[in-house]
């Protein structure tokens, strides 16, 4: 069965089509989760909240763009919904204060686990992870998520800037203990 | 400033984690099936159930109400009889050498009868430790007591979720890819439709796909519960065939002058379906209720017994029983007052177009033709042959037969929610069935209905 044909038929109500989406996409939609969430716990939570509303609102996709985009932006949707009282509306942070940590040597990258990955991210403040996620992953410009966060595109650029650097240093530090 | 080189590494965060798949928990299906499950109850199916209920539960409690009726005597010599009493009581008092305060304790109406001519007032006193210069207190407890108490009152969507696609027959055109080319440019633009592909389904060979923002809420199922508060305008006037009677021109102008119309309303149901073009179509039930007020004066002498019972409790323990009434003729009327009402069925087919204004807001003409069963009529009203007050129901003054009346309204409309929108409106309804039954009277009774409309919408 298609896309396509999957969509269609879970519009109509289909069990059968309706499982065959949750077990095609799943597992993607769970790392999309993983990214926005604080913790595992709470990525879970968004997921079953992600397909509740994917459900609800397949007649509303369009089938303009992909459709794992469309659930990424209901995963983003739901995450920011659960975090979004948390997120700094400006940010003070001075950007150039730690602007030098190196970021020519990045071989313990590839040594790190999707699993530490997502670690790191979730590590991250609320408002860093969502915007890091959204300009790095996603490829939003700032001003498009100055709008999606309601913050200004200075304080988008300012939280990129800083979710970079403590991602950079916990890298780095997980560098050093490794040798 | 030397800007660290970020973009290697947004690349390598990107590549890992940009399709990246994590392992799900294994109840996780599970728990978005319960979370469905629960989520489904929403306010589309409250709606079919509460709101019928709610509108014939309210009629049920309205119809159930009896007619009030309230009679009230207009005198102007009742605190003759009263000081009287009281100059009575006062000597009694005296007379049991009663030495100490006298002190009230009970006082009650105790009984008011319906009939205003014999109303019987009674007013029970225990005295204890009575005292003669305190009298005045009591005294002046008792003309305070009548006075401020009538002696003679008796008891008296936009919403996105549906994309309106226009699929063609499949014999109207060999293929898809020749229907572009088939049908003119202009077609489309003057459409503003995209074409469809067509599906794998062998019935479907594409089609058209309205835009949203132009097809939104178009070719919907739409429930509407309304309510109405109208003023009812009377037309009383002499049927045909009495027109020159002395009589009953007299009966007209005692009946204009013993009611009055106040207001009426309705409530009900409506469902029906809007369609592409604006245009809709609706039907369902609604109850109606006309109210007016019947008032009239028998211009006749009251007769008024006023009773008043004293208790005493003497010095010595025991306690003594008098009773003093007065009886006497006051001059007066009596004026009745009921509060009638004329109820009906309507059943409507309504005609209406509705005009987008803003993305949440919209203009509604409409106009119904009203199919109306009276269902009853409940109150008091001159008699023609007696002159006097007759009950309504009894005397058959009118017909219980059906009718039709037409209406024309306007509404606005306000979505409020996905699926929901407010309507407030005005109307006017014109009322073609006489009500009356000419064996009974010889006038003819019509209405006109002005007012205002409000109701909630659910679309789907």
């Amino acid at each position: 069965m298609t896309e396509q044909e999957l969509i269609r038929a879970c519009v109509q109500k289909n069990k059968a089509a309706e499982k065959e989406l949750y077990l095609r996409y799943s597992s993607k939609v769970m790392a999309t989760c993983l990214r926005y969430a604080r913790n595992s716990a709470d990525a879970e939570d968004i997921m079953q909240d992600v397909f509740v509303r994917i459900y609800d609102a397949l007649p509303q996709f369009k089938y303009e763009g992909s459709f794992i985009g469309w659930m990424r932006r209901i995963v983003f949707t739901i995450a920011l919904r659960k975090y979004q009282r948390f997120l700094y509306k400006h940010e003070k942070y001075n950007i150039e204060a730690a602007a030098n940590i190196p970021t020519d040597n990045m071989s313990i990258f590839d040594q790190l686990s999707l699993e530490e990955l997502f670690h790191l991210i979730q590590k991250l403040p609320d408002g860093y992870r969502m915007v890091f996620n959204l300009y790095v992953i996603e490829g939003y410009t700032h001003e498009e998520i100055a709008k999606m966060l309601t913050i200004d595109a200075g304080t988008s650029r300012s939280q990129l800037y800083k979710a970079r650097q403590l991602l950079q240093s916990w890298i780095l530090a997980m560098q050093k203990i490794n040798l | 400033m030397k800007q660290p080189n970020f973009d290697a590494i947004d690349n390598l965060w990107k590549e890992r984690l940009e399709n990246a798949s994590a392992p799900v928990p294994e109840n996780m299906w599970e728990r978005i099936e319960h979370a469905r499950h629960k989520k489904k109850f929403d306010f589309g199916v409250a709606w079919w159930i509460l709101l019928p209920l709610g509108i014939l539960g309210s009629i049920w409690f309205l119809n159930s109400q009896p007619n009030s009726n309230t009679e009230t005597a207009k005198t102007n010599n009742k605190l003759l009889i009263l000081e009287e009493a009281i100059n009575e009581f006062v000597d009694t008092a005296v007379a049991n050498n009663l030495e100490q305060n006298i002190l009230p304790v009970t006082e009650d109406i105790v009984s008011a009868e319906n009939d205003i001519k014999t109303i019987s007032h009674k007013k029970t006193v225990v005295t204890t430790l009575a005292k003669k210069e305190n009298l005045n207190a009591l005294d002046n407890h008792f003309n305070s007591f009548f006075n401020t108490k009538n002696a003679l009152t008796s008891a008296t969507s936009h919403n996105t979720t549906q994309v309106s696609a226009y699929h063609l027959p499949k014999m109207a055109f060999p293929s898809f890819n020749s229907l572009e080319k088939q049908l003119p440019h202009t077609v489309f633009s003057n459409f503003s439709a995209k074409l469809l592909p067509p599906s794998n389904n062998d019935n479907d060979v594409g089609g058209f796909e309205c835009p949203q923002d132009k097809r939104s809420n178009c070719g919907k199922w739409e429930i509407v519960g309304l309510g109405k508060v109208l003023y009812p305008q009377r037309h009383l006037s002499i049927s045909g065939n009495n027109s020159s009677e002395t009589a009953a021109e007299t009966y007209l102008q005692t009946r204009k002058d013993t009611e009055k119309p106040e207001f009426a309303w309705s409530s009900g149901i409506l469902a029906g379906r809007k369609f592409c073009s604006g245009l809709y179509l609706r039907t369902g039930v609604a109850f109606s209720q006309i109210h007016e007020t019947f008032t009239y004066e028998t211009p006749a002498t009251q007769s008024t017994t006023i009773t008043v019972t004293i208790t005493t409790v003497q010095p010595d323990g025991t306690t003594s029983t008098q009773t003093y009434e007065q009886a006497a003729n006051i001059n007066g009327v009596r004026q009745i007052t009921t509060y009638n009402k004329h109820q009906f069925w309507d059943i409507p087919l309504m005609l209406g177009y509705e005009k987008k204004l803003t993305k949440n807001t919209a203009l509604q003409i409409e106009s119904a033709l009203w199919f109306n069963v009276w269902y009853k009529q409940r109150g008091t009203m001159i008699d023609y042959t007696t002159n006097l007050p007759a009950n309504m129901q009894q005397a058959a003054y009118f017909k219980q037969s059906a009718g039709l009346s037409a209406s024309l309204g306007i509404n606005y409309v306000a979505n409020i929610h996905k699926n929901w929108a407010l309507v407030l409106g005005v109307e006017g309804r014109k009322m073609f069935k006489d009500l009356s039954n000419p064996n009974k009277h010889p006038l003819t009774q019509k209405y006109n209905l002005y007012g205002l409309n409000f109701g909630i919408k659910y679309a789907f």
